[in-house]
């Protein structure tokens, strides 16, 4: 084979390597051992249904968020400074 | 019609293998084990030149096999898919390994003494070459190494398995033209690589 490399080129196509013996029987035990399975295929309906949960409970977390900081402001608008109007300035 | 018979009967035994690797049959995952076991050891040893390793790979590319066989699409080939893993083995093995070095040579810079690592794959023991060629070997195997990669894969695949340029393409999932490209492009790099070892020699 020519690939232009000149003395190098003899040394590229290999014959194809054989494995040590055993390499099958090492690896069925360690398939045993590790308990490895088949992984079940991914299902459609249990991705979207788990995709529902997790929307549902961001946006639960969002509106606890939003609602208990505008019950802040409010308290906080009724408490902090009993002087100002809000029809425009502060009243003394 | 008779002439597709066998064709048909083949492709129905696939299938038929297929399932009982996916319900998980050990007596035909040991099966499918001896008929591709060679095969996958060479396409590491090619890109890992290093016998141990490259049996270590080929087993974990195995267990990838039989942990996702229930993602396998039927429309491609049970043996493509089984190089693509293979080669995205060998792929992710390099990165490791460099990730390593880049670690320990910046832990050098600042003094940290590091725990002493030695990657055995970095040892040439490449199966496929005599004790004489071993040098040469080393050197060629050094500037694929050095190679873009993807211009590595393309020239692994085809120059030095000799696949040919649809498996390629399809193991790789490019078309066959940018393999040629990509094999081109590998050829020229190599060359001058190559020459530059022989000057230093």
């Amino acid at each position: 084979m020519d690939t232009g490399l000149g003395e190098f080129d003899d040394l590229l196509h290999q014959e194809v390597a054989e494995v040590s013996p055993g390499f099958t029987d090492t690896l069925l035990n360690r398939l045993d051992n590790e308990r490895i399975e088949p992984r079940a295929k991914p299902n459609g309906i249990a991705i979207a249904a788990t995709l529902i949960v997790l929307l549902n409970l961001v946006a639960g977390l969002v509106y606890l968020t939003q609602s208990s900081t505008n019950t802040t402001e409010t308290n906080s608008a009724e408490v902090s400074d009993p002087y100002f109007s809000t029809s425009g300035g502060y009243e003394y | 019609m008779r002439l597709y018979l066998p064709s048909f009967c083949a492709l129905a035994e696939r299938s038929i293998e297929i399932q009982k690797l996916k319900k998980g049959d050990k007596a035909e995952f040991a099966r499918f084990i001896d008929l591709y076991k060679n095969r996958v050891f060479s396409t590491c040893v090619s890109f890992i030149p290093n016998r141990q390793d490259a049996e270590d790979l080929s087993q974990e590319v195995f267990i990838e096999v039989y942990s996702s066989i229930g993602s396998f699409k039927e429309n491609a080939q049970l043996s493509t898919w089984l190089y693509r893993i293979a080669v995205n083995k060998c792929l992710e093995e390099l990165r490791r390994r460099k990730q390593l070095k880049r670690a320990a040579f910046f832990k050098g810079l600042l003094g940290i003494e590091s725990e002493v690592f030695e990657i055995s794959g970095d040892r040439f023991d490449h199966p496929g070459f005599i004790a004489e060629h071993k040098e040469k070997a080393s050197a060629l195997y050094h500037a694929i190494d050095s190679l873009p990669e993807n211009q590595r894969i393309a020239f692994t695949l085809t120059q030095i398995e000799g696949r040919s340029y649809d498996e390629s393409s399809q193991i790789m999932g490019n078309t066959k033209s940018s393999i040629e490209s990509l094999i081109f492009r590998a050829r020229n790099n190599l060359r001058k690589k190559l020459e530059k070892h022989k000057k230093i020699i």
